[in-house]
């Protein structure tokens, strides 16, 4: 059973969206998504500065034996990544949620208006089910 | 236990040596005197310093850490891993073949060119086209070849075509060697029944396609029945249709892919012409094409005259230059040449008849216990999912793991890429029965063992010179350098 | 290095801490990203590297050097038995020099009546490159003796 956090919102392609402060969306990927793709050795993330489109591949997520586009579901202007995740990619599987975050977006129109087009918790437990 | 190897450069004591050459009967040289200052090397390069016994225990006791086609079974899908005659050996160490230089003079090597045109031919006919370059020194390196052919054939036309449609079962080769070649690749989903889907085909066509490239068995071991259909609509399109020749050896003597309607074939000579693969020897992969392809093939190509002479055919101006050094991997041609000859035609016949034979009697005893996700009559391979076992925490990963215990290799995992925990088995036809029975048990002693003790399978393997290895941390902290 | 073309071999361990190697960095290569390859790489021509490891094992630090000396040394010594017309470079050469035939012969005629007797002949630069027709390539290696070389001269001139 994947770990799904009730305070954020999630796409389809398995990434979550949390509100930060002001206009700032942070993203990761979820529990489910690092299951699936088991150990992960490398993660490409956009540059600062670059602007998104919800639905973007921004990067990508590379395990032993596969790799995975990295998608945006917010738009906006990226304005920090995870350089951790450089030297310490684990983290993406050992805490998907917290120290394994990979992006901030800010966006352009309202918080509210990008997160209303996700999935709830709940609606993303249906999918993942 | 096994003690760890030592690295041959831990072996090395300064001052030993391996070799002996002749003393230097001429004036010696000075280095300093010939070659620029800067030029010469300060010190020399670090290569080991042992004697000649430890250099052949040191690589024997590596070859002997190895999994070859000589130490067991090696249901390897899509690698058509069958034996290897050792006739083939045998030819290929003549000094005739194995002493002579492609620069020499074309009246003295008339052998090897005669080998050479004979096998262009017998690889035209086994596969239906009109003429063969000998010269891709692999699968892939075959491909960008028939794609390149493809390009300046629709150059050629005033044309500019610069899509690749694959379908999604395609080997990952195929949009590899596309994008290499400058194209750009559309990849179509397949049908419920793992087939080619027509209606996406449709859909993907139009005046920019420059190929479709497509496996025939593909690679769930299925034969595309409506091949005719799609060579229909890719030539209507003004498209060519390349044959990615890895599964031949389900279709030698039977069907020919020019008689499908396939423009560039490429075959992999170490696949279904028993010459050996990675370790054992470099690959080949002659390709083929019909006629309107011909004058864009790689030169030379060995031509014969009308008094029985044979050339290196050069004057072919439409030609997209060579694509190998000299005239690709010879002693491979050689191998694939005496298969051939040892063979003859009901004999390679034969050998496609075996080989589906035993796909088919295997998947049919391994189906109760592994789902079959496109169950029927299979060609020379088939796919099972090992999603089952899923529910008791052992992968696909695992059960090939295991199967290292009992001494075989283990079948492609993961592909292709549209069955979930997917195990790919391809038996080829020079395995008994007792063998394929005896690995059919095995797989199915894994199974109720993944039931009963999963972490047995998890951890496995126990037997093998080294245990489950740490790929994860290889690829996040690479130590690519000998640290000695 | 993410980016590099073909199989890398890397070092790693296994579950009881012992050295093993394995084929790493994969998700860059043609079976994983598809046409987001970095090559369409496949087959791997292992033996070719296994013949030059075996080969640079044995020869050791100081063969590879002993080879390059010999083969340097009996290069510049069969240079200088040729007719001091037929250089073509005064360039520092290796293991390998130009020979420029006289006017009055020609590369293929030398060439057959070389092997007639035994040798096949100086590489005819003139395929390749047009302005250097009646040029020939001549390599030597540490495997050729001087008596082998000085023959081989005699030879040559008597072909001319």
């Amino acid at each position: 059973m994947s770990d799904i956090r009730d305070n954020r919102f999630y796409s389809e392609e398995h990434e979550w969206a949390l509100p930060t402060e002001g206009q700032i969306i942070r993203i990761g990927i979820t529990d489910y998504a690092q299951c699936q793709l088991g150990d992960i050795v490398f993660v490409e993330l956009p540059e600062v500065g670059s602007s998104v489109t919800a639905g973007d591949s921004v990067g990508s997520i590379e395990s032993v034996k596969t790799v995975s586009e990295l998608y945006t579901p917010v738009s906006g202007t990226v304005v920090r990544v995870n350089d951790k995740l450089i030297d310490a990619p684990e983290a993406v599987n050992s805490d998907p949620y917290e120290d394994g975050w990979m992006l901030e977006v800010e966006v352009d129109g309202s918080v509210e208006e990008e997160i209303g087009k996700l999935l709830t918790p709940d609606r993303y437990r249906t999918v993942t089910d | 236990m096994k003690p760890e190897k030592a690295l041959i450069f831990e072996l090395t004591q300064p001052g030993r040596v391996a070799y002996s050459v002749p003393d230097c009967d001429v004036p010696e040289v000075d280095p300093a005197s010939v070659i620029p200052h800067g030029m010469l090397r300060a010190k020399p390069a670090e290569l080991p310093e042992v004697y000649e016994v430890d250099v052949i225990r040191h690589y024997t006791e590596l070859s002997r850490r190895n999994f070859g086609i000589d130490n067991g079974f090696y249901p390897l899908g899509s690698c058509t891993m069958k034996y290897n005659p050792k006739i083939n050996e045998d030819v290929a160490r003549f000094p005739g073949f194995a002493k002579i230089h492609p620069y020499q003079p074309e009246e003295s090597i008339q052998g090897a060119l005669e080998l050479l045109f004979t096998l262009q031919n017998d690889l035209a006919a086994l596969t239906g086209m009109d003429q063969v370059t000998l010269q891709p020194a692999a699968g892939a390196h075959g491909e960008w070849t028939g794609l390149m052919l493809i390009r300046a054939y629709h150059e050629s036309r005033g044309e500019k075509r610069t899509k690749v449609i694959v379908p999604d079962s395609s080997h990952g080769t195929n949009p590899a060697s596309a994008t290499v070649a400058g194209f750009e690749t559309i990849t179509i989903p397949s049908n419920d029944l793992g087939l080619v889907d027509l209606e996406e085909l449709r859909a993907a066509v139009g005046s920019d396609t420059a190929a479709l490239m497509l496996t025939n068995p593909n690679t769930l071991g299925l034969f595309e029945r409506q091949i005719e259909d799609v060579a229909k609509i890719i030539h209507d399109a003004g498209g060519l249709l390349y044959y990615d020749g890895a599964n031949s050896n389900a279709i030698m003597g039977i069907t020919r892919p020019g008689d499908m309607g396939f423009d560039v074939v490429h075959l992999n000579l170490h696949k279904t012409m028993s010459t050996p693969h990675g370790g054992g020897g470099p690959g080949a992969g002659p390709v083929g094409v019909k006629s309107r392809l011909v004058p864009f093939l790689p030169k030379p190509v060995v031509g014969r005259t009308d008094d029985g002479v044979y050339y290196w055919d050069t004057d072919r101006p439409q030609s997209i230059g060579r694509v190998k050094a000299y005239y690709g991997n010879f002693g491979i041609l050689v191998r694939a040449y005496t298969y051939i000859r040892t063979y003859g035609p009901e004999g390679l016949r034969r050998v496609s008849e075996n080989a589906v034979l035993n796909a088919n009697y295997m998947m049919h005893r391994l189906a109760p216990y592994f789902e079959v996700p496109y169950p029927g009559v299979c060609k020379h391979e088939f796919v099972l999912s090992g999603k089952r076992l899923k529910a008791f925490g052992v992968r696909t990963l695992d059960v090939a793991k295991r199967l290292l215990d009992f001494g075989y290799h283990p079948p492609t995992v993961y592909f292709p890429l549209n069955v979930e925990e997917c195990i790919m088995i391809e038996p080829t036809e020079t395995e008994s029965k007792e063998t394929l029975d005896a690995f059919i048990d095995t797989m199915i002693q894994i199974a109720q063992e993944a039931e009963t003790d999963p972490q047995l399978v998890i951890n496995a393997p126990y037997t093998t010179v080294v245990k489950r290895l740490d790929e994860a941390t290889a690829a996040r902290k690479p130590v690519l350098n000998c640290s000695c | 290095m993410r980016r590099i073309p073909g199989r890398i071999v890397g070092q790693t361990t296994d579950r009881d801490g012992k050295r093993g190697f394995v084929l790493t960095l994969q998700a860059r290569e043609q079976h994983i990203r598809r046409e987001k390859a970095t090559s369409n790489i496949c087959s791997n021509q292992a033996l070719l590297a296994l013949c030059a490891s075996v080969y640079m094992s044995v020869m050791g630090k100081a063969g590879m050097q002993e080879v390059a000396r010999q083969n340097m040394s009996k290069a510049h010594y069969a240079s200088g038995r040729f007719p001091s017309g037929s250089k073509a470079f005064t360039e520092p050469f290796f293991n390998e020099f130009v020979i420029k035939l006289p006017e009055s012969s020609n590369i293929p005629s030398v060439n057959a009546k070389l092997l007639k007797a035994g040798y096949i002949g100086g590489y005819d630069l003139g395929r390749d490159y047009p302005e250097l027709a009646g040029h020939m390539l001549v390599a030597v290696t540490e495997r050729r003796t001087k008596g082998e070389i000085d023959d081989f001269v005699r030879e040559w001139e008597a072909s001319l």
